[in-house]
C-alpha cells in the first residue's frame, strides 16, 4: 500500500526529498544489520594484527593465513564434516517423518489430529535445558553419548514439531479432490501420498528441509553436552573452543566463523522463498 | 460404500502414518520430560546411578523458592524477555513497513535484513563479542572517535551493561523472523481497504491504526507468543556470550538450569528449576489464549 504512496509522489514530481529520506532510513536500518558480517570477513583476511587500538575499518592487504592455520592446526575440516553429517541426516529423517504425519494430520481430521496440534504447540514451551538433563541419562543408558547419531536424534526431535506443522499447512493447500481421484483408482493413502501428493508439495518439502538443516547446523547445546571426543565435535563447539580461559585467538576464530556461516547463508539465499512461505503459511492462516 | 470403508480405516491409517513421529516424540520428548519432572523430586547427582538417589518430595522446590538467587534469576529472565519481545516486535514492524512497498533495490534490502537469521547462533554471538570487546572492540573505537564515549565501555564485563548487550544481540539475531512474518501479514491486508480509507480522507496515522494494525492481528498473536516463549527459554546465545556472568548479571533461568545440572552436578535441583520454567510458560500460554479469545468476543 505504501507502494501507492511512493508511486503517486513520483508522479507528482516531489520524489527527491521523500525518496532520499526513505533511502536514508533504509540505510540506518540496514547498516547495523550488515556491519557485523562485514567486520567478520574483513578482520578474518586482514594482514595486520587485529589486536590494535585503532582498527582498520577498510582492510589494507589481504591474507588467508589464519584460514591456513586453523585448517592445519585444528581439526576444523572434521568438525565441518561432522556438522554436515548430522545436519543432512536430521534433514532426511525430519522430512520423511513430517511428510507422513503432516499428510495424516491434514487429511484425517479426528481426535488424534486435534491432540497432535496441541502437542506441537506444547513442544514449543519445552526448555532445552530441562530436556538436556534426562536426555543425557537416557543417551548414557542407550550408548548414544559421544555418538553423532544421538545428536541426529535430539535435533530431529527439535526440528520435527515445526516441520510437521509446516508440512501440514502445505498439504492443506492441495485440493482434496486429488485424494478422491486416487481413491477411486483404488490407491491406498500411502500410494496417494507418494504418487499424487508428494509431487505437488515439493516446495513444502524444500521448506521443511531448509528449516531442519539450518536448525541442526545451529546445534550447540546438545553437541556440547553429549559429545566429549574432540574429533566428534560439531563446528559450533569447535568454534566456541577458540575462546580460551585467558585468551581468545580472535583472528583464527573469525576465520572459522566465516567457514561455519557460509553454508547456511548460501543454503538460505537460494531456498529462502520456500522457507519463508513455510514459516508464514501456518501462522498467517491460523 | 467406499466412504464407509474409508471412515473405518481412517483411524488405522492415521496411527500408521504417525507411528514414526510418535516413536521419535516418545523417545526424545515425552519420556525425557516425564523423567525430568520426576528427577526434580530427587537428590540425583550427575555421576551417580539414578536408582541410588533419594526421594526428596518438594524439598528441591522449597530450597529454590527460599533462595534469593532464584528470584534474581527469574527477574533477569522476565526483564530480558520483555525487552526482547517489545523491541523485536517494534523493529520487526518498522522494517516490515519499510520493506513492504516496491522500491528499487527491495529484493537486495530484504535479503540483507534477513541475513542475521541464517547465521549460526554461535558464530553470530562470537562476531558480536569481537565487536563489543572492551580493548579492541570496534564499537568502543567508533564511539570514542565520534565523541559519544569518553572511555571504553565494558559491554560484556560491566554487570550494568551486560544484560543490555545480550538483549541487543538477541534482537539483532531474531528480528528478521518478526519482519518476515509481519511482511507476510501485511500482504494479506486487502488494498481496497486503504483505497476506501483514502477516499474518506483518512491520514496515514489513521490508516495505520484502523487498517494495518487490526489486519496484522492474526500474525501478531502467533508472533508475540512464539517470541515470548523462545526468549524466555533462550540459552545458547546467552551462554556463549556471557556464560551467565558477569556476577550473574545475565544468569537467566535457562542458564541457571544448565549450570546447576552440568557444572554443579545437581541434576535434581536443576530439573526443579527447569520444571518451574515449563510451568510458567504453560500458565502464560493458557492466560494468553484466554486473553486473546476474550478480546475476540469483545470486538
Amino acid at each position: 500500500v505504501p507502494a501507492l504512496k511512493l508511486g503517486q509522489k513520483s508522479k507528482l514530481g516531489e520524489i527527491n526529498l521523500g525518496k532520499c529520506g526513505f533511502y536514508l532510513l533504509l540505510m540506518v536500518i540496514i547498516l547495523p544489520i550488515v556491519f557485523p558480517f562485514y567486520w567478520m570477513i574483513v578482520q578474518s583476511v586482514q594482514k595486520d594484527s587485529v589486536f590494535t587500538f585503532a582498527p582498520h575499518i577498510f582492510p589494507g592487504s589481504v591474507t588467508f593465513n589464519s584460514y591456513r592455520t586453523i585448517i592445519k592446526e585444528r581439526p576444523v575440516v572434521t568438525w565441518f564434516a561432522n556438522t554436515f553429517f548430522i545436519a543432512a541426516l536430521t534433514t532426511v529423517i525430519t522430512v520423511f517423518v513430517a511428510t507422513l504425519s503432516g499428510y495424516s494430520l491434514s487429511r484425517f481430521r479426528n481426535r488424534f489430529s486435534k491432540a497432535a496440534g496441541f502437542a506441537i504447540l506444547t513442544t514449543q514451551m519445552l526448555p532445552a535445558t530441562l530436556l538436556l538433563i534426562p536426555m543425557y541419562i537416557i543417551f548414557r543408558d542407550l550408548n548414544l553419548l559421544d555418538n553423532l547419531f544421538g545428536l541426529v536424534l535430539s535435533n530431529t526431535a527439535f526440528a520435527l514439531p515445526m516441520g510437521l506443522w509446516m508440512m501440514k499447512s502445505f498439504i492443506d493447500g492441495i485440493p482434496i479432490e486429488i485424494d478422491e481421484a486416487g481413491r477411486i483408482d483404488g490407491c491406498n493413502p500411502l500410494q496417494i501420498l507418494f504418487r499424487l501428493i508428494i509431487p505437488l508439495v515439493l516446495p513444502g518439502i524444500v521448506a521443511v528441509a531448509t528449516f531442519a538443516f539450518l536448525l541442526a547446523w545451529d546445534d550447540f547445546f546438545f553437541a556440547r553436552t553429549f559429545i566429549s571426543t574432540e574429533s566428534k565435535w560439531l563446528m559450533s563447539v569447535g568454534l566456541n573452543s577458540f575462546i580460551g580461559e585467558y585468551s581468545i585467538q580472535w583472528d583464527q576464530m573469525l576465520s572459522a566463523a566465516v567457514m561455519f556461516s557460509l553454508p547456511p547463508i548460501i543454503f538460505f539465499l537460494f531456498l529462502q522463498k520456500y522457507l519463508i512461505k513455510g514459516l508464514t503459511l501456518g501462522s498467517v492462516k491460523n | 460404500m467406499i466412504r464407509v470403508n474409508h471412515h473405518k480405516s481412517i483411524e488405522w491409517w492415521s496411527v500408521l502414518l504417525n507411528l514414526p513421529m510418535l516413536l521419535i516424540f516418545g523417545l526424545t520428548l515425552l519420556y525425557p520430560i516425564v523423567t525430568g519432572i520426576k528427577l526434580s523430586f530427587f537428590n540425583t547427582k550427575l555421576l551417580m546411578p539414578v536408582n541410588a538417589s533419594k526421594f526428596l518430595g518438594l524439598r528441591n522446590y522449597l530450597k529454590m523458592f527460599s533462595n534469593s538467587q532464584f528470584w534474581q534469576s527469574l527477574w533477569i529472565t522476565v526483564i530480558y524477555t520483555i525487552g526482547v519481545v517489545v523491541l523485536t516486535y517494534l523493529i520487526g514492524l518498522i522494517t516490515a513497513l519499510i520493506l513492504n512497498p516496491d522500491f528499487r533495490g527491495r529484493s537486495l534490502a530484504r535479503i540483507l535484513v534477513i541475513l542475521p537469521w541464517a547465521v549460526p547462533e554461535v558464530a553470530a554471538v562470537l562476531i558480536w563479542r569481537w565487536v563489543l570487546d572492551y580493548q579492541y572492540g570496534v564499537l568502543n573505537y567508533c564511539g570514542r572517535m565520534l565523541g559519544l564515549l569518553k572511555a571504553n565501555l565494558g559491554w560484556l564485563t560491566d554487570p550494568n551493561l551486560a544484560l543490555l548487550s545480550v538483549v541487543i544481540v538477541t534482537i539483532w539475531k531474531q528480528f528478521p523472523l518478526a519482519t518476515l512474518m509481519l511482511l507476510a501479514g501485511l500482504q494479506t491486508i486487502s488494498i481496497e481497504l486503504y483505497e476506501a480509507a483514502r477516499m474518506d480522507g483518512a491520514n496515514r496515522m489513521q490508516e495505520f491504526m484502523h487498517i494495518t494494525l487490526p489486519g496484522l492481528k492474526p500474525v501478531n498473536i502467533v508472533l508475540t507468543l512464539l517470541v515470548t516463549l523462545y526468549s524466555f527459554k533462550r540459552v545458547t546465545l546467552i551462554f556463549v556470550m556471557t556464560g551467565g556472568g558477569p556476577s550473574c548479571a545475565t544468569e537467566t533461568l535457562s542458564i541457571k538450569t544448565y549450570l546447576e545440572a552440568f557444572r554443579n552436578f545437581n541434576i535434581g535441583y536443576g530439573s526443579a528449576i527447569g520444571t518451574v520454567m515449563l510451568l510458567i510458560m504453560v500458565v502464560f500460554s493458557l492466560l494468553y489464549f484466554w486473553a486473546v479469545s476474550h478480546s475476540d468476543k469483545g470486538d
